[in-house]
């Protein structure tokens, strides 16, 4: 990731600490900072892009409300990070919590072997794969972002979903076999349109 | 030992963090501004504040105290006063006792009341405050020191026609012995009213220094002069054993003071119960339930608060610092449910949460302006009411609170100079404050009791 940095914060510390003074200016570097990496945060955990800006725009806020509560500026990167990701998690917890988690895809035995759906993740474009990620119901969405590419283990799941760690796994492999089913469909169809 | 799952998460961890992690996108063009509109205003000049305002109680305090405490003030109803001064080196003449004559000055005041404005000697000039001083330093304005201003009358009384101020019950004391007790007379004329000063010769070194007389215009005017020329002059035996300063041992009563004019200094201590209304906002993440507060009394409630600062017509202004402690639990539901029978043979069921104890502590300074009116007619006490406003700044949350106070009582003298207050005390903040860990608001209130200390020089 670029960061852009003026020449009067020289230093992610005192970037932080002007944000804290609520500083105008050093909130929008801390904004061109932090804007494109953190939407493409939140378009992975969010279901469509207008949910998506709605996140992105709460976790801002909250992060320029809350960011006095930050005692080690070096550490920004993290915490603006973690911000958002939990800003996500509360929003679809709030407008989707009741939503059905069983899927009619999640009972059918897939049949391709691992080496294959890596592969074809691998040959995917971004886009496209963001797309199959967008389409899982929203927990499953939630645990296979936190999982699989923000790397947070079980245990830390269950505590920012308030479940337990059995109930995190669980889910958390039910939203991986809907994934690769949504993968060899998608590449069954990528390999019919060849 | 790694399982063929472990394997396949393995491997889609890596591809997908190798095309996620660096993935960005373009937000919203128009989302910061947004953002701006919903971000807490700066407060850049909050620290300033505080700063200039513990600045200006102080220099105000010194200034007032310096300039209005002393010498400044002047009495609230219109007393006149005539500098009434014999010198001590005033010639005297042994055959018939009479003091030399002087001319008499009469100065602006004593030209609107030529009778009060005899003198035996030109007055020398002195500044007002000099003046104001002298007579407070005579005539102490409380009924204890009676019998000092008495003796003190009785020696000014021997210039007739000068009326003074709460002395017409007591008889015009005139030395009119010759010989041992007496040592003359003076006679001065102004405006054509005799006047006839007998100063005993013993009171040559307690007449050394200026006596002020008050002087009631009320009763002035009441009597006409002519009056007073034909009044016949009644003399009276000087009581030999008062003609020095042989005053009966002054004790101080405990008489209330209030002294608006003057700047009194204000100490306070309250203990006070906490409450809060709290608001939990509907845009709430999760839902929130089984909230537990503490019981209506409870110690772990108790704050306290210490203010000090200066009062002058019953506007006080005080700095303030208090504390106190925000407990109770509240539960952050979960999806796990319960189905429990209830006693109809009927099942329900209950929502699981998980548990959230909060202990958040205030530790306060603000400063606030009240309005204290006091009322009732004991010499030792006083009822009083006082409204206040008051800002303040938490410590540990770095958020301020706007404050309205109420407080009643009552005031007893301690001392002539020293009143102790004490009555309920409430408070209740207009401003909703934001939890540190959660959505929630507050907005706190306090119950208590007050007392404080309150100094003023009578």
């Amino acid at each position: 990731m670029k960061f852009f940095l003026s020449k009067k914060y020289d230093s992610l510390t005192s970037l932080v600490k002007a944000c804290q003074k609520q500083d105008p200016r050093a909130q929008t570097v801390f904004y061109e900072r932090y804007k494109a990496r953190m939407t493409g945060i939140c378009r992975r955990y969010a279901r469509t892009v207008a949910e998506a800006d709605d996140i992105f725009q709460d976790a801002f806020v909250r992060i320029f409300n809350s960011i006095n509560d930050l005692k080690e500026p070096e550490a920004a990167d993290g915490w603006v990070k973690v911000t958002v990701i939990r800003t996500a998690i509360n929003y679809y917890n709030r407008t989707t919590r009741q939503q059905e988690l069983h899927s009619p895809l999640d009972s059918v035995e897939w049949q391709v072997e691992s080496d294959d759906y890596v592969r074809m993740i691998d040959q995917m474009n971004v886009r496209d794969l963001l797309d199959l990620i967008n389409e899982l119901p929203d927990k499953y969405r939630t645990v296979i972002n936190l999982h699989l590419i923000d790397g947070y283990t079980h245990t830390e799941i269950g505590e920012m979903l308030s479940m337990s760690d059995a109930t995190a796994r669980s889910q958390f492999m039910r939203g991986r076999n809907l994934l690769m089913k949504k993968l060899e469909l998608k590449g069954i169809v990528h390999h019919e349109n060849f | 030992m790694k399982t063929s799952e472990d394997k396949l998460n393995e491997a889609l961890r890596d591809v997908l963090k190798r095309k996620f992690d660096d993935y960005e996108e373009q937000p919203n063009p128009a989302a910061l501004d947004r953002i701006r509109t919903r971000v807490k205003p700066a407060r850049p000049g909050r620290y300033w504040w505080f700063t200039g305002a513990l600045v200006l109680l102080s220099v105000s305090g010194v200034l007032l105290s310096r300039y209005a405490g002393d010498y400044g003030t002047q009495p609230a109803t219109p007393v006149k006063t005539v500098t009434h001064t014999i010198a001590e080196s005033s010639p005297m003449r042994p055959d018939n006792g009479k003091l030399a004559e002087q001319p008499a000055k009469v100065s602006g005041a004593a030209a609107e009341y030529p009778a009060e404005a005899l003198s035996l000697k030109p007055a020398e000039k002195k500044p007002d405050w000099k003046r104001k001083k002298v007579v407070e330093n005579v005539f102490v304005n409380d009924l204890a020191s009676k019998a000092a201003t008495k003796v003190q009358r009785g020696h000014s009384g021997t210039v007739t026609g000068a009326t003074v101020n709460r002395n017409s019950g007591l008889p015009p004391v005139i030395a009119n012995r010759s010989g041992e007790a007496q040592g003359g007379s003076g006679t001065a004329k102004a405006n054509g009213v005799a006047a006839s000063g007998h100063v005993s010769e013993g009171m040559e070194t307690a007449f050394a220094e200026e006596i002020a007389v008050h002087t009631d215009s009320a009763v002035n005017s009441a009597l006409p002069l002519e009056e007073l020329a034909a009044m016949p002059l009644k003399g009276t035996q000087i009581p030999l054993h008062l003609r020095s300063v042989v005053t009966p041992a002054y004790k101080p009563a405990k008489v209330i003071v209030t002294n608006p004019a003057r700047i009194a200094w204000l100490f306070n201590a309250s203990a006070l119960h906490s409450y809060q209304i709290l608001t939990v906002p509907s845009s709430a993440a999760n839902d929130f339930q089984n909230f537990s507060f503490p019981s209506l009394f409870t110690a772990r409630s108790l704050g306290y608060k210490f203010s000090g600062g200066v009062e002058r017509n019953g506007l006080q202004l005080q700095l303030h610092f208090s504390s106190f402690r925000q407990t109770y639990s509240y539960e952050v539901a979960n999806n796990n449910y319960l189905v429990k029978p209830d006693g109809n043979g009927q099942y329900h069921t209950v929502r699981q949460g998980d548990r959230i104890e909060e202990n958040r502590k205030f530790s306060m300074l603000g400063i606030g302006v009240t309005r204290q009116i006091r009322w009732g007619h004991s010499p030792v006490s006083r009822f009083y009411a006082a409204f206040g406003a008051e800002y303040s700044h938490d410590f540990n949350s770095s958020q301020s609170l706007g404050w309205v106070s109420l407080g009643l009582g009552k005031q007893f003298a301690v001392s002539r100079s020293t009143a102790f207050s004490i009555g309920p005390y409430a408070e209740f903040s207009p401003v909703k404050v934001k939890g540190v860990a959660n959505p929630f608001y507050y907005q706190p209130y306090r119950v208590g009791i007050s007392a404080g200390l309150r100094f003023v020089r009578p």
